[in-house]
């Protein structure tokens, strides 16, 4: 199945990256936008998708090892740079 | 860092990035993203491929071919009802309806009052639906309406921000109304994030690198029914609005999906979920509509330095 939203979304980066200013790894994200032609973009290695320090379930069930490594850190600054509205 | 808030999706949205350059490119992208999720999936939209679903099951069971981001929705509202053993189930819209959680939440709690025409029913299992994620063909039972109001919002927090990340140099922060997904390089320091509370009191600050964070409120999205106010989690077993045992729930992890399949189950679970999100090993601060504070898997109290607490509830 071919994903038109997420497409167009991608596309919408895809025309600030005109110049090869940025990357366009899409294919890391195992999707297929296709770039604009003319445009130069440079592709980036894969990331890893379970970044190192974070314990994903993979969809298994919650983890009971993952809270150690999940749970964030108390600070003493004041002033956040985002809040938890909630919802 | 470099901030941009805007409505969207019944919410606001929340983007953080740490590269100026980036701001623009990535709100283009949350704002086109967000219109497709909207076109997918909003149950208070007739002409959305979800609106268009429950219309047709009114009538009679519905078999249909779903699109791709329905489908990746549909598997993160799956996710989560299996993570929970069914506590969050996306077959729940029968029972909004019925005590008036209709249309839109701003039109919703502009009403004096809403009369329920019966007693709440449970929903009807999330079990009962039919998928295929392959070939992305769906089956509905006749009579249930489904609703993603619970995931959806997790699930293109992720997806957006790892996109972002992938598509970007730079860090993300995503945050749709409670939803926090971070990715790519994260600020020195770590994302800055702070609990808030009823009111719009900040109860703790926390800082991030990886993880994700989703908090689930009794306390917003409210309205009168049958002259009581009631909030917007509905436990499935019961088809009624949960206990307001906790004014709100926030919980961390590896991703927002799960975080918010945790902080949504503990408020449908009340007083058992301290004990059923320590069992989980999930990292979470409660508190309950008097202010008393619950933590559980190493959340940090506000007097433990960087390293986090121990795991297990506690006061």
């Amino acid at each position: 199945m071919m994903n038109n939203s997420r497409t167009r979304a991608l596309r919408s980066i895809q025309q600030w990256t005109v110049g090869g200013l940025l990357v366009a790894g899409l294919a890391t994200a195992g999707m297929s936008a296709g770039l604009v032609a003319g445009e130069q973009a440079t592709q980036q290695p894969a990331q890893q998708t379970v970044q190192q320090g974070v314990v994903s379930t993979g969809g298994q069930g919650f983890s009971r090892s993952a809270a150690p490594l999940n749970a964030p850190q108390h600070t003493q600054q004041a002033q956040p740079q985002v809040t938890t509205k909630g919802s | 860092m470099y901030s941009l808030t805007f409505p969207a999706i019944g919410t606001t949205v929340g983007l953080h990035v740490t590269e100026q350059l980036r701001l623009e490119p990535a709100a283009e992208y949350v704002r086109t993203y967000l219109r497709g999720l909207d076109d997918s999936v909003s149950r208070f939209r007739a002409d959305s491929e979800l609106g268009v679903i429950n219309r047709r099951a009114v009538s009679g069971p519905v078999t249909v071919d779903v699109s791709a981001l329905f489908a990746e929705v549909l598997g993160a509202a799956l996710e989560t009802a299996e993570l929970t053993d069914g506590l969050v189930d996306p077959t729940i819209g029968s029972a909004l309806i019925r005590s008036g959680y209709d249309v839109d939440m701003s039109a919703v709690a502009s009403r004096d009052d809403w009369t329920m025409p019966n007693r709440p029913v449970p929903a009807p299992g999330w079990k009962l639906l039919y998928f295929d994620p392959v070939t992305g063909v769906l089956g509905v039972p006749q009579g249930m309406v489904l609703d993603f109001g619970a995931s959806a919002k997790a699930y293109a927090a992720d997806s957006i921000a790892g996109t972002l990340a992938q598509t970007l140099p730079g860090g993300f922060l995503v945050d749709l109304g409670g939803d926090i997904a971070v990715a790519g390089s994260p600020p020195a320091g770590g994302w800055l994030v702070g609990v808030e509370q009823a009111g719009g009191t900040i109860g703790q600050v926390v800082t991030i690198h990886r993880q994700a964070l989703a908090t689930s409120s009794t306390r917003l999205r409210t309205w009168i029914r049958g002259g009581e106010r009631i909030h917007h989690i509905f436990d499935p077993r019961t088809g009624d609005t949960a206990v307001p045992v906790w004014a709100e729930v926030t919980c961390a992890g590896a991703t927002v999906v799960e975080a918010n399949a945790a902080s949504t189950a503990a408020v449908i679970l009340g007083e058992e979920a301290p004990g059923w999100l320590a069992f989980n090993g999930i990292s979470a601060r409660l508190r309950r509509p008097d202010g008393a504070v619950v933590r559980t898997g190493g959340w940090p109290s506000t007097h433990e330095a960087a390293t986090g607490g121990s795991a297990g509830a506690m006061m």
